[in-house]
């Protein structure tokens, strides 16, 4: 077993669902009850990650790291180090690539929402933010857990993405998948079966919460 | 109490709703007209909830909306309470915390307490809305609205999908509660019989335009065309008072006349009478009276209106009261306008609604 692997790509997942949950949950508010003039298309843009291979995303991600382009070079300028084949772009990466996992279901979960509550709060002299997080979230929340426990097994387990930005530097950019396509090319069948069955087992909690809280929360 | 004073045009896709009123001290104004009109619309528009094209709403010195200088209060800075159809509550928190939602931190205990106890369900602060049922929803809507002390409270459809005891006694509820607040309300209605119990003012609203509003009792009993007429129900209504009970029948005056009716339910003095057209018969004043009914009264035609078979006449037996009768009746007692008859009501078809 990779140790090292496992508490990176934890480190990856919990730090990447976190900064989504700060991000992803006022985005899909904003999505779900703003006038919708341009939002269909802002959506598409933000779900596209969810069908683009990852090899491809890789690719244009790579591009955008590189130390000549504007946001390597600013990177580097602020931080001294590379983003490319380093942990921070690995957590930029797996941000845009998680985002529509993390977003989908808080979105459907706003929108599901009696909008007719929202107008009751307004008549009673509520303003955005209490409504937000007196009557929105009360109801809305096994939505936004979901959208976290999909983010979380999301990071857990990519590949393609990693491997083009992230490239296989131990303790640094090589998560949990990639230690086990290692083990499988250096043929320690032993390690990727104990790999592998970790994987498993992660995304199968994921999915167990996710089912429960969903049950619960349409009830 | 606040004056309202208000003059909007609201588009909505192809549907467009023009109404202009204004009223001073009327505890409850009726919002009435079939379904579709636009009153909900209007409701929202002075809710602040929808936006009108054009127009200006003042409440007591407070101009809410004007889009000539582009004034528009967004609902939740208007003093204003609106209970929606279908309840709204919210479903996370205890009635307690739905009806203190609305109400300023310091305040918020003692406002409670006085709202609950004024619609008397202290008992359910504890409860959730999904363990309430559809009268008991209905009331928490109400002090929750009531809660942060509104100068005016809309409330839509509020006695919809209740049963007859529940309905009453919600009625009775409500009146007594913004009596007591001093709270004047707009209560959007498509039953008759709601308005007939609970307003002081009727508006009637119909394909988008508010057509006529008044005083309960003038719009009823002179509607300013015949689809105003039609939409309140063709009939004659106008305010009684109850004199004597015996026996589960009642003695109502009505303009100096004296009716026998069935009583209605508790022990209130003033009524809205309600009788039907075609519940009215009509014979020569000479023929000395006999049949079961027990209400004939002297009367005057005043104008006849022909309906193919059938023909409407207006008479005035002290109050206004509309007949059907077929033509051929008609004819054979000469109705004609100045022509003196007698009206007969039979006493089950005079409907008393209690008003107090």
């Amino acid at each position: 077993m990779d140790w090292a692997a496992l508490s990176l790509s934890l480190k990856l997942a919990g730090l990447t669902t976190a900064c989504l949950l700060l991000l992803g949950v006022p985005l899909a508010a904003w999505l779900a009850f703003r006038p919708r003039r341009f939002s269909p298309l802002l959506e598409a843009m933000l779900a596209l990650p969810m069908v683009l291979p990852p090899t491809v995303l890789g690719y244009y991600l790579l591009v955008a790291f590189a130390p000549d382009s504007w946001l390597g070079r600013g990177f580097e300028a602020l931080v001294g180090s590379r983003l490319a084949f380093s942990f921070a772009g690995l957590w930029l990466g797996s941000m845009i690539y998680s985002l529509p996992f993390a977003l989908a279901p808080t979105l459907a979960a706003f929108r599901g929402l009696d909008r007719t509550l929202l107008e009751a709060a307004a008549t009673l002299g509520a303003g955005p933010l209490r409504t937000f997080f007196r009557v929105v979230l009360p109801s809305a929340w096994p939505g936004v857990l979901a959208g976290a426990v999909l983010a979380f097994a999301h990071t857990m387990g990519e590949f393609g993405v990693v491997l083009m930005i992230g490239g296989n530097l131990p303790s640094e950019t090589r998560t949990l998948s990639i230690s086990l396509y290692d083990q499988m090319q250096s043929l320690d069948y032993d390690g990727a079966s104990h790999t592998a069955l970790l994987l498993l087992a992660i995304s199968f909690l994921a999915l167990s919460v996710t089912h429960s809280f969903g049950r619960r929360g349409a009830r | 109490m606040t004056g309202l004073e208000y003059r909007v045009t609201t588009l909505r896709g192809d549907f467009s709703l023009k109404a202009e009123d204004s009223f001073e001290g009327a505890p409850v104004s009726i919002l009435f007209g079939p379904s579709g009109g636009g009153k909900s619309t209007l409701l929202r528009t002075l809710a602040g909830l929808e936006r009108p094209r054009e127009g200006k709403i003042t409440l007591g010195d407070q101009v809410l909306v004007d889009t000539a200088t582009g004034v528009f209060v967004p609902a939740r800075r208007r003093p204003v309470g609106l209970v929606f159809q279908g309840d709204a509550l919210f479903p996370t928190m205890s009635v307690r915390a739905n009806v203190g939602f609305g109400c300023a931190r310091a305040e918020r205990p003692g406002r409670v307490a006085d709202t609950l106890a004024l619609l008397g369900i202290e008992e359910l602060a504890d409860r959730f809305p999904h363990e309430l049922s559809g009268g008991q929803l209905r009331r928490v809507a109400i002090a929750r609205s009531l809660a942060p002390r509104p100068e005016l409270l809309l409330l839509d459809e509020p006695f919809a999908g209740l049963d007859r005891p529940t309905r009453r006694a919600l009625s009775g509820a409500l009146r007594e509660a913004l009596s007591t607040l001093q709270i004047p309300a707009i209560l959007v209605t498509h039953e008759r019989e709601v308005a007939l119990r609970m307003g002081d003012r009727l508006c009637v609203l119909i394909g988008g335009e508010l057509r006529q509003a008044g005083s309960l009792f003038s719009v009823l009993e002179s509607p300013r065309d015949l689809e105003v007429a039609r939409a309140l129900g063709v009939e004659t209504v106008v305010a009684g008072q109850i004199l004597d009970r015996d026996e589960g029948l009642c003695r109502v005056r009505v303009a100096g006349v004296e009716l026998l009716a069935v009583a209605p339910e508790g022990t209130g003095v003033e009524v809205a009478v309600a009788i039907r057209a075609e519940d009215v018969a009509l014979e020569t004043a000479e023929v000395s009276p006999r049949g079961s009914a027990r209400n004939r009264l002297d009367a005057e035609v005043t104008s006849v209106d022909s309906e193919d078979a059938l023909v409407r006449v207006h008479l005035d037996c002290g109050f206004p009261l509309a007949a059907l009768i077929t033509r051929l009746s008609a004819e054979a007692l000469g109705v004609v306008p100045g022509a003196r008859l007698r009206a007969v009501i039979k006493t089950p078809a005079i409907k008393l609604f209690a008003r107090s």
